[in-house]
This record gives structure tokens, C-alpha cells and sequence, in this order.
């Protein structure tokens, strides 16, 4: 069973401001941090709906498209697909992370190209996404 | 991209001399990670509206908040950033009723507000510009 998290919430939301600060991109993926527990227990990645090989895919799109300067929306039109699924893939959603050929579509739509290195990363997170995904099949 | 940063929506705090929220983290029992998992995840995704939730902490507009379970301790804080993104950063784990040394700061595992001011105030003041 999974463990519920406790927060505090407020009785009305609170107003929207604008910081005046910024991390700007600054900050290590928590991706190597679900690696850890993958690493100790096969089915992190059922429980937690994320993986690390996904995350680090994610992370990939989120930055062409911020790169590009399109939102999730303007991004999905493009490609044609789901605001979710854009979502889903710049968070590490799901046991596998986007396939070669729709981050080459994402790519392609953010007027850029994978380079040999990104190719050869992307196709090295399919294959831990692939043997993770195996890895855990049981459990779904 | 330079070395320490990230394009990714979830990231730790890591920092040479105010330590790395990401082997704090690493501590959580596997049950405890995978609700904190999700509850950033939800939080990222707009699932759960983070404006709803009552603030711990804020530095210069940004919010910051404190998640527990049981015993164990998260405090994130999240960024509404260009494009329609949503970012969290974690800024520390920890457990209550247990000493932390985090960065060169001590957090008694109970004094709630000397977190907020101490090690938050200063691990905030290292990220946000």
C-alpha cells in the first residue's frame, strides 16, 4: 500500500506571484535518485509511475522545447499528440520512456536534429527503458 | 549544458559547502520514496494544485513547502517558470526524533522553525537568484 503523504491546505488558494528569483535549470535530476531504488528494487518503477531511463529522456525533450520556446501545448500540435503525453514524457511517466522515432519527431518539430551523441544516448535509455520495463512486467 | 544543471522538472539541491538533498533523499525507505515520488510528480504535472497547500517557507516569491509521512520529512519548493512550466526543487530530507548535519548546518530533527530559518533560509539563498 502505498503511503500517503501529509500536507498542509489551506482553506482558500493562496494568490499567484510572480517570484523574483529563479533556479533557472540549476539542480542534479531526481532521476539519479530513483535509479538508487530501481537498482534495489524492481518495482520502483511500477510504484512510483516513473523511471530513471524515462527522466533522463525527459529531460532531453523539456530541454529542445524550452530551447524552442513552445509550451507543452504548442509542442503537442506540432508532433500530434497529447498535451498529457508531452507531459508524461518530460516527467519520466510510465515504465518506458518515448520511442526513438517520436524524439526524432520532437526533435524535427523543435527545428532541431539528434546529434550521433543524443542518438546513441536516446537509443541507450530505450534499452534501459526496454530491460526495465521487462524487468517489472509482472507487476503490471 | 553546464555540469550541475539539469533540463528536468524534478531536481535536488546539491551544493559544495550546503550538501545534497539527493543522497538525503537516498535515506527514505522505499515505501517513503515512492509516495514523495508521486506527491512531486503530482505536483509537477498540475495534478494537485501546489497554490492550494499551505506554504513552510517562501524565498523572494517562491514557495516552499513541507511534505511528511510518518516520521520522515520533505521540505521542495516549486517554481511556476516560463512556457506554462512547473518545476520542484528539493531542498532537504530528513527524519523527525533523528539528528541531520546537512552542509555544515545541524537540524535537531525537531525544531521545525530552525530548519525554515537555518538550513532552508540558506540552501534557498544558494539556489534562487
Amino acid at each position: 500500500m502505498t503511503k500517503r503523504v501529509k500536507v498542509v491546505t489551506a482553506r482558500k488558494p493562496r494568490t499567484r506571484l510572480s517570484a523574483r528569483a529563479s533556479s533557472g535549470e540549476r539542480g542534479q535530476s531526481l532521476g539519479l535518485v530513483l535509479q538508487h531504488y530501481e537498482a534495489q528494487d524492481h518495482d520502483a518503477v511500477a510504484r512510483t509511475g516513473l523511471s530513471s531511463a524515462g527522466m533522463r529522456a525527459g529531460a532531453i525533450v523539456r530541454g529542445m522545447r524550452r530551447s524552442a520556446g513552445f509550451p507543452q501545448a504548442e509542442l503537442a500540435r506540432r508532433v500530434g499528440v497529447s498535451q498529457e503525453r508531452i507531459s508524461e514524457i518530460e516527467r519520466g511517466g510510465g515504465p518506458q520512456g518515448p520511442t526513438f522515432e517520436l524524439l526524432e519527431r520532437i526533435a524535427s518539430a523543435c527545428g532541431m536534429v539528434l546529434m550521433p551523441m543524443e542518438r546513441e544516448r536516446a537509443a541507450a535509455l530505450q534499452e534501459d527503458a526496454a530491460a526495465t520495463a521487462a524487468s517489472t512486467q509482472d507487476t503490471y | 549544458m553546464a555540469e550541475g544543471q539539469t533540463n528536468a522538472a524534478m531536481v535536488s539541491f546539491e551544493h559544495s559547502a550546503l550538501g545534497s538533498a539527493s543522497e538525503e533523499f537516498k535515506r527514505f525507505d522505499l515505501d517513503i520514496a515512492v509516495a514523495f515520488f508521486r506527491h512531486l510528480d503530482e505536483i509537477v504535472a498540475g495534478r494537485l494544485d501546489h497554490w492550494k497547500l499551505v506554504e513552510f517557507a517562501a524565498y523572494r516569491g517562491v514557495p516552499i513547502y513541507k511534505a511528511e509521512i510518518d516520521s520522515w520529512i520533505m521540505v521542495y519548493a516549486v517554481e511556476e517558470q516560463s512556457l506554462g512550466d512547473r518545476k520542484a526543487t528539493v531542498l532537504f530530507c530528513g527524519r523527525f526524533g533523528r539528528r541531520s548535519a546537512a552542509g555544515g548546518f545541524v537540524w535537531d530533527g525537531q525544531d521545525v522553525a530552525a530548519l525554515r530559518e537555518e538550513l532552508i533560509g540558506a540552501r534557498a539563498g544558494a539556489w534562487f537568484k
